[in-house]
């Protein structure tokens, strides 16, 4: 008798324990954060549209003008990594066209680009 | 919901990957005189699969016929194994393990970002490989000289998973961290201790941002196997032969991991050399294969990239700065304010530092103790050296560098706690 109580003791101790390790990693919260935001919204939150790494906006300019070469991006934010690496396309002939860029967190005049969009 | 199914499939994938070519039943056939629990054969595995990858990433050969074949033959042998029944030893271990697997992988999910060095160095390489570029093109790459064998393994995961969602590929970081863990953990015989000491050490160790694109947690786990592993009874012939032959495997790998590795590779096995063998032979035979590694590191870096480069051009000239003595003082009192910073900042190293006391009070094995200072040591004189030779600020460097390196090398004392909880005066 005394042996099982001790036993269930024991399962309940673990069952606290497995628990409190599903809280530590907010593992309910993370769920239910994946399952009400797709992928690329949650990227757009974490990297920022306008601000931050302006993934949103890069994403959003490559798709609305359906760019295939790979465009120089350049962040005068010095406080994030580039997201270049996110959109590189490793296509031998897919070096970057020098004519375009995209600048963001931009606030200087850049006068030999024209400016197709502004975040 | 596609999401969520796709993160529980890829535990599954790679449970199954690392599940093979050992497991618990062909292992016995091996007749060692030590016993492994169920997550050392994992991480045998692990290191098993990651020195073929490291070996196939040097060739063009079609990793997706590989991918397939691991897990058809892991499919067939677990099947087997379940059918026998086996896994007749299936404990709370085994449970909990999933569990914390999948919530960092959900945590994971959920933030889904790369940080700074994921982004600016790594990720370069990753996408290199993830669109079938050649290991030849990283020297057109940001940061060529950083080793590729992280990335490499990401992009692998990445492009066999059923999406083109980035970080599936990075998910083995995180399983290859937890499973270093359990071969720790697993071992302690009073589940609830064992579960209590995983959670201490998952508390105390888990840094999402390091699970951001960064290598450190690769180290940490290989850190920690093999101190795990090289502190295994060996009584006979084949025993110390499929020891030291994973330690040197382990290492080469570890060498493609992280530049800095070439240091926590060469000082861990010295001490192990040192204060870990018995024999004068086999300390000889292990330092010549220590050296081969190095050199075949070096050879194949060099054939690779034309030449073995680090971050920041690394000579004596700048240590001429430091004609003044006020400046060597400010230097050792501004690295040592942020070692102190990294203790807070990773409270496992401070384990460390309990574990160490124990065992210099407790422990009667002095080798045990002689071990862990000297490689906790080497490695401090390591980091206080490469700032004194960086050329860049320190304000510029510390804060972002001194924490991880120390982190890395902290999971080298866990084994030795691990141990105590298993005595019966524990």
């Amino acid at each position: 008798m005394m042996k099982k109580k001790k036993k269930d003791l024991k399962v309940i101790l673990i069952l606290i324990l497995i628990l409190f390790i599903l809280v530590f990693f907010r593992t309910f919260h993370n769920i239910y954060v994946i399952y009400k935001n797709d992928y690329q919204t949650r990227l757009t939150k974490s990297y920022g549209f306008c601000d931050k790494q302006g993934y949103g906006f890069v994403r959003s300019i490559i798709k609305k003008n359906n760019i295939r070469d790979n465009i120089r991006i350049i962040n005068y934010s010095n406080n994030f990594a580039s997201i270049d690496s996110l959109f590189y396309n490793f296509d031998k002939n897919k070096i970057y066209n020098e004519n375009y860029l995209i600048l963001l967190n931009y606030n200087n005049n850049h006068n030999n680009k024209s400016i197709i969009f502004n975040n | 919901m596609t999401e969520i199914f796709l993160i529980f499939l890829q535990f599954l994938i790679l449970h199954l990957f690392f599940s093979t070519p050992l497991n618990i039943e062909n292992y016995k056939n091996l007749n060692f005189n030590f016993s492994l629990n169920y997550f050392d054969i994992i991480f045998f595995n692990i290191t098993i699969h990651l020195f073929i990858l490291l070996i196939l990433s040097f060739l063009k050969i079609n990793l997706l016929a590989y991918f397939t074949l691991i897990l058809i033959i892991s499919l067939v042998t677990n099947f087997n194994l379940l059918i026998k029944k086996k896994i007749k030893d299936i404990n709370i271990y085994i449970i909990i393990f999933p569990i914390i697997c999948y919530s960092i992988f959900f945590e994971i999910a959920h933030h889904a970002i790369l940080d700074w060095d994921g982004l600016a160095h790594w990720f370069w390489k990753v996408n290199n490989f993830y669109q079938n570029e050649n290991l030849e093109n990283i020297i057109n790459l940001p940061l060529p000289q950083y080793p590729h064998l992280g990335s490499y393994i990401w992009s692998f995961f990445w492009k066999n998973s059923l999406s083109n969602i980035e970080y599936i590929g990075r998910l083995f970081i995180p399983y290859i961290y937890v499973v270093s863990l359990f071969t720790i953990g697993a071992d302690i015989k009073n589940k609830l201790n064992g579960i209590l000491f995983l959670i201490l050490l998952i508390t105390l160790s888990f840094d999402l941002f390091l699970f951001s694109g960064y290598q450190e947690y690769i180290t940490f786990a290989y850190i920690c196997f093999l101190t795990k592993i090289a502190f295994l009874k060996k009584k006979n012939f084949s025993d110390k032969i499929f020891i030291y032959t994973f330690i040197i495997i382990g290492s080469f790998s570890l060498l493609w991991i992280k530049q800095e590795c070439l240091f926590y590779v060469i000082f861990f096995n010295l001490c192990f050399v040192f204060f870990v063998m018995n024999k004068k032979l086999e300390k000889f035979y292990h330092f010549i294969a220590l050296i081969f590694i190095i050199i075949l590191y070096f050879f194949i870096e060099k054939n690779i990239k034309g030449s073995i480069e680090y971050q920041a051009k690394i000579n004596l000239s700048n240590l001429e700065k430091f004609k003044e003595f006020n400046l060597i003082i400010i230097y050792i009192s501004q690295i040592t304010k942020h070692v102190f910073i990294a203790f807070f900042k990773y409270p496992i190293l401070i384990l460390n530092l309990i574990i160490l006391s124990i065992i210099f009070f407790k422990d009667q094995n002095r080798n045990n103790y002689k071990f862990l200072l000297v490689f906790f040591s080497l490695n401090l004189f390591f980091l206080y050296t490469i700032y004194f030779l960086h050329p860049a600020s320190l304000d510029e460097m510390l804060p972002n560098t001194v924490d991880r390196i120390l982190f890395q090398i902290s999971s080298s004392g866990i084994i030795f706690m691990g141990r105590w909880l298993n005595k019966p005066s524990a």
